[in-house]
C-alpha cells in the first residue's frame, strides 16, 4: 500500500477544498444566487424546526411519554446509523453502494458466536456467563475479521469492477450479500443463536430508562464518528477524499487510488462488524442474513435521508429515522389508531420531503 | 448533473434491497417444482384435465351449497360434479363410518383410526366406486407425491432446516419400516420449498409444489397459508395446515384445517387465562394483518364473555422492528400482566427480550410452541403458555412409539417440528385410507376432496380429532397446552387433547 507522499498535501488540499458543484467552473452559481440559495434552506431548516417543536408538543400536551419515545429512537436508530455510515463512508471514497455492508457485520459476529461456543455449533451460548472484557476482545477480533473481509471483497470483487458502471458494482455487492448468507447458513445452520450484550438491563438518566444496551451502542456510535472526523482531517483522510474525487488525479500526485479504495473498504469493514455485534446484541439473537433483513434497508433509508456521501448525514439520518419510527409509533399508540406499518410509512414520508427540499439529503453536497 | 445521476443510482439499490430480502434461500432448500414457468405450464395441464372432467359430464349444476359460500369465479368449486356430491353421500354412509369407528384406538399407530387398509390392491384397484375425478397429479403407478412449503428464510423465518429433514420421515416409516403399502403404492414422496415468509413468495412456490404433488401442507406462516390456500382453492389442489385464520378460507371446498383456527382456539384460551391467572388484567399483542382479524374479534368477544378485565389490543407493524418498546411500555402501563400474543415468532421474542415488564404470554400460535423459540428466547419467554396442534416432545413416546423409532431408523432427529409433521402426515394417511375403501387405489384430487370432507370424525393421536362436515372444513375439535420450560429450553405439555378449562 503506498502511502500519500509527504510532498503533496498542499497541493492535495487545495484541490479538495474547491468544491466542485458542476460539471466545470462556469457552472457555478454566483454569490447572490448562492446566498438565496442558502437563505432559503436556512427558512426550510426553520419550518423543520418549528414543525419538530410543535409536533413534540401536541404529543407532550395529548400525555404521550416523548421521553420513552426518544430512547426507543436512540436505540434503533444508533444501529442504523452505524450501518449507514459505513455505507456513506465506502460511497464517498469509492462511489459504490454496498450492499454488503449488513453481512459484512453479521460474518464476524457470527465468528464470535462460534468463539464463545468453543467451535461446538451444537452448544448454546449464555449471555449470562459472558463477561465484559471477553466480548470486548472478541469485539475487537470481529473488526478486524470485519475489515479483512471488506478489504477483500474489494480487492476480489469491487477492483476488479472498477471500469464498470456503478450498477455493476452495486449488483456484484448484493452478490457478495447472499453469498455470505449462504456460508452462514451452510456453516451454521438455519437457526436463531443467542448473542451476548456488553451490559444488559437498563439506567435511569435525566429522569428516562435507557436500555444499556442503548448507551453502548450510542457511545460506540458517538466514538466511531469523532474517530472518522478525526480521519478525515489528517493527510490521510485527504488522500482518501482526494482519490474518489479523481483517482487519476490523485494518482498523479503519488496517491494509490486502489490503496485509498481498501482504506475505505476496510473502516467500513470494522464498522460493519460493531454494527453486527451491536445489532446481534440488540435482540440478543443472530440468525443468518440478520443485519441486511433487519437493519439494512433502515440504514440506506438512513443514509440517502442524511445525505448518501455524507458520513456525518449518515449518522444524522439514522438517528433521524430512529426518532420517526419510534413517533409513529407512539402516536398510533398515543391516538389509538391503526395504521398499516406506520414507522415505515412515516419514514418514507419524511425521506420524500427531505428529497423534495433537499435532493442531496440533509447534510449532502455536490461531490 | 452528477446529483441526478446519484440519484438514479439510488433507485436501483432500492429496488435491489427489496429483492435482497426476498433472498438468501439455503443451498438445497429449493423450490423443485421447477421455474414459474414450469409451473405456468403445469397449470395448463391441470386446466386440460379439468376441461376433461367437463366434457365427461361430471360438472356439477351451479347452485350448490359451496357455491353459496364462496364468491363466484373464487374458487374452483364450480366443477364439482355431481358423482362427486355423490360420493360424498356414499361415503358418508361407507367410508365415514368407518373412518368413524376408528377414532377410538388412537394408541394402534399410524393411521390405525382410519378404515382399513384393502389388502393388495394395486395401483388403479377397485373399491366400492369409480371415482369421477381426473386429476391424478402427482401420483404414478408407484409413487404418491405430496408437498410441504414452511418459511425457513425470510424476514421472520422458521429458523430450521427440521422441514426439509424430517418431511418424509413418517412416510418413510409406513413404507420402508413397516413394509406397508399407501394406495397400492410402494413409495409416497414429500417434496418441500421455503416460502420466504412471503405470501407472494408462497403462492408461485405452491403453484410450483401443485404440479408436482397431490396435495400442499402448510407448514407454519399464517399470511403465507392463507395465500397458498386460496390459490390452490383456485387451482383445485387439496391443501392442508395447522389451523390458522379462516379469513379468506371459509368455505374453501379444497382447505382443510388439521387443528383448530385461532378464532375458535380464543374462546378456549379466555377459559384458560380465566382458569389459570384469575384477576390479572390481561392485553394483546397482534400482528397488523388482516388475517388475524378474526381472531381478534373471536379473541375480544371471548374476554367480554368470560368477563376478563381487559386492556387493550395492540396491533403492530409487519416487518418492523422498532415497536417493541413503545407497545410493551403502553401495556406495563395499563396494568398489564397477561399478554395474548399473536405475531411471528420472532417478534415474540424480541417483544419479550425488549419489554421491561414480566408478563405473561398466553397465545394460540402454532409456531410458538416450537422449542426453537425456547433455544434462543430464554429466559425472556420463560413464561410462555401456548396452544399447539401437536403435543409436548416429551409425550411423543408415549402417544406414539413409532416416531421415536421412526427418527432414530433413519436417522432424523426427533425434534418437534418433525413431531408435527409427523401428526400432520398420519391424518393424511387416514384420509388415503378412508379413500382407498371408497375408490380402491385410483386416486384423483377431486374424489380425494370429497373423501375427507365427509370422512366425519378422524383421530391421529397426535393432532385433536378433527370433524370435518362438507360444509365446515375448520374441523379441529381441541388444542394441547405447552408451556415453556427454560432449564430444558423445550415446551412441556401442560394439558393435552383439551377441549375446554
Amino acid at each position: 500500500m503506498s502511502a500519500p507522499t509527504t510532498d503533496r498535501p498542499a497541493a492535495l488540499e487545495a484541490e479538495v477544498a474547491v468544491p466542485a458543484t458542476g460539471d466545470g467552473p462556469d457552472d457555478r452559481p454566483g454569490l447572490s444566487e448562492r446566498l438565496s440559495v442558502s437563505a432559503a434552506e436556512h427558512r426550510v431548516g426553520i419550518a423543520w424546526s418549528v414543525a419538530i417543536v410543535v409536533l413534540a408538543a401536541a404529543m407532550i400536551a395529548a400525555g404521550m411519554d416523548v421521553g420513552a419515545m426518544l430512547v426507543n429512537g436512540l436505540g434503533a436508530g444508533a444501529i442504523y446509523a452505524m450501518v449507514a455510515l459505513g455505507i456513506a463512508l465506502v460511497y464517498r471514497a469509492t462511489r459504490v453502494l454496498n450492499f454488503a455492508q449488513g453481512e459484512l457485520g453479521t460474518m464476524p459476529a457470527f465468528i464470535v458466536v462460534l468463539i464463545l461456543l468453543g467451535g461446538d455449533l451444537e452448544g448454546f451460548v449464555d449471555p449470562a456467563q459472558v463477561s465484559f472484557g471477553r466480548l470486548l476482545a472478541l469485539a475487537g477480533l470481529a473488526v478486524v475479521i470485519g475489515a479483512v473481509l471488506a478489504v477483500a471483497v474489494n480487492l476480489f470483487v469491487i477492483q476488479r469492477l472498477a471500469d464498470s458502471s456503478p450498477v455493476t458494482s452495486l449488483v456484484a455487492t448484493a452478490g457478495v450479500a447472499l453469498l455470505l448468507i449462504g456460508v452462514q447458513v451452510v456453516a451454521f445452520d438455519l437457526q436463531s443463536r443467542t448473542f451476548p450484550q456488553f451490559f444488559s438491563g437498563s439506567v435511569h438518566l435525566l429522569g428516562l430508562r435507557f436500555p444499556s444496551h442503548t448507551l453502548v451502542v450510542a457511545s460506540v456510535l458517538v466514538v466511531a464518528s469523532v474517530l472518522l472526523v478525526g480521519l478525515f482531517r489528517t493527510q490521510l483522510g485527504v488522500a482518501l477524499l482526494a482519490s474518489a474525487q479523481d483517482p487519476f488525479a490523485a494518482e498523479l500526485h503519488g496517491v494509490s487510488a486502489r490503496a485509498m479504495s481498501s482504506l475505505a473498504w476496510g473502516i467500513a469493514g470494522g464498522l460493519a462488524a460493531l454494527g453486527g455485534v451491536l445489532g446481534a446484541g440488540v435482540f440478543e439473537g443472530i440468525t443468518p442474513g440478520l443485519m441486511t433483513s433487519t437493519f439494512l434497508i433502515p440504514a440506506f433509508t438512513a443514509a440517502v435521508l442524511g445525505g448518501i456521501s455524507s458520513p456525518a448525514g449518515a449518522v444524522v439520518g439514522g438517528l433521524l429515522l430512529g426518532q420517526v419510527s419510534a413517533a409513529a409509533n407512539t402516536a398510533t399508540v398515543g391516538l389509538g389508531i391503526s395504521v398499516p406499518n406506520a414507522p415505515t410509512l412515516a419514514a418514507f414520508v419524511v425521506l420524500l420531503l427531505v428529497m423534495a427540499f433537499r435532493p442531496l439529503g440533509l447534510l449532502g453536497k455536490e461531490a | 448533473m452528477r446529483a441526478t445521476n446519484s440519484m438514479r443510482v439510488l433507485a436501483v439499490p432500492l429496488v435491489l434491497a427489496l429483492t435482497l430480502l426476498a433472498c438468501g434461500q439455503k443451498p438445497g432448500v429449493h423450490v423443485t417444482g421447477g421455474p414459474l414457468a414450469q409451473g405456468a405450464s403445469a397449470g395448463s395441464t391441470v386446466g386440460a384435465e379439468r376441461g376433461s372432467v367437463a366434457e365427461d359430464g361430471t360438472v356439477l349444476e351451479p347452485g350448490t351449497e359451496e357455491d353459496a359460500v364462496l364468491a363466484e369465479g373464487e374458487l374452483g368449486v364450480g366443477e364439482p360434479g355431481a358423482d362427486e356430491s355423490a360420493a360424498v353421500a356414499d361415503t358418508g354412509a361407507g367410508g365415514g363410518t368407518d373412518a368413524d369407528s376408528g377414532t377410538s384406538d388412537q394408541s394402534a399407530g399410524p393411521g390405525a383410526s382410519a378404515a382399513p387398509a384393502s389388502e393388495g390392491q394395486s395401483a388403479g384397484g377397485g373399491g366400492a366406486r369409480t371415482p369421477q375425478g381426473s386429476d391424478r397429479t402427482g401420483v404414478t403407478d408407484t409413487s404418491i407425491t405430496l408437498a410441504i412449503h414452511a418459511p425457513v428464510t425470510g424476514a421472520a423465518p422458521l429458523p430450521s432446516t427440521s422441514f426439509e429433514k424430517s418431511r418424509d420421515l413418517y412416510w418413510r416409516w409406513v413404507t420402508e419400516g413397516k413394509g406397508e403399502k399407501v394406495l397400492g403404492r410402494e413409495k409416497v414422496e414429500v417434496i418441500f420449498a421455503d416460502d420466504r415468509y412471503d405470501p407472494n413468495s408462497a403462492i408461485q412456490v405452491c403453484r410450483n409444489l401443485a404440479a408436482k404433488a397431490f396435495l400442499l401442507m402448510g407448514g407454519g406462516g399464517t399470511d403465507q397459508i392463507q395465500a397458498c390456500g386460496r390459490r390452490m382453492g383456485q387451482e383445485r389442489v387439496p391443501y392442508f395446515s395447522a389451523g390458522v385464520t379462516e379469513t379468506g378460507l371459509e368455505g374453501n371446498p379444497w382447505y382443510f384445517a388439521a387443528s383448530m383456527t385461532y378464532k375458535q382456539q380464543t374462546e378456549l384460551l379466555a377459559q384458560y387465562v380465566k382458569k389459570n391467572f384469575p384477576g390479572k388484567k390481561v392485553g394483546a399483542i397482534v400482528t397488523q394483518t388482516p388475517n388475524f382479524n378474526d381472531a381478534v374479534a373471536g379473541w375480544e368477544a371471548a374476554v367480554k364473555r368470560h368477563g376478563l378485565p381487559y386492556t387493550t389490543t395492540h396491533r403492530h407493524p409487519k416487518g418492523d422492528t422498532t415497536w417493541y418498546s413503545t407497545l410493551s411500555a403502553d401495556l406495563e402501563k395499563k396494568g398489564a400482566e397477561v399478554v395474548f400474543i399473536l405475531t411471528s415468532p420472532l417478534d415474540y421474542i424480541r417483544f419479550a427480550q425488549t419489554a421491561e415488564a414480566d408478563f405473561q404470554y398466553v397465545g394460540v400460535g402454532v409456531s410458538k410452541g416450537l422449542n426453537d423459540v425456547l433455544r434462543s428466547g430464554c429466559p425472556h419467554v420463560g413464561k410462555g403458555t401456548f396452544f399447539s396442534p401437536f403435543p409436548a416432545l416429551e409425550t411423543a413416546g408415549k402417544l406414539d412409539p413409532d416416531f421415536q423409532k421412526a427418527a432414530s431408523k433413519f436417522g432424523v432427529a426427533a425434534d418437534d417440528i418433525a413431531w408435527a409433521i409427523w401428526g400432520a402426515s398420519k391424518l393424511q394417511h387416514a384420509a388415503f385410507k378412508a379413500y382407498e375403501k371408497t375408490f380402491g387405489n385410483d386416486l384423483t384430487r377431486e374424489d380425494f376432496r370429497a373423501i375427507v370432507e365427509a370422512s366425519g370424525r378422524v383421530s391421529t393421536g397426535v393432532y385433536p380429532d378433527v370433524n370435518y362436515r362438507p360444509d365446515n372444513h375448520f374441523g379441529g375439535t381441541g388444542v394441547h397446552v405447552l408451556k415453556a420450560d427454560c432449564g430444558s429450553k423445550k415446551y412441556k405439555d401442560a394439558g393435552t387433547f383439551k377441549t375446554g378449562f
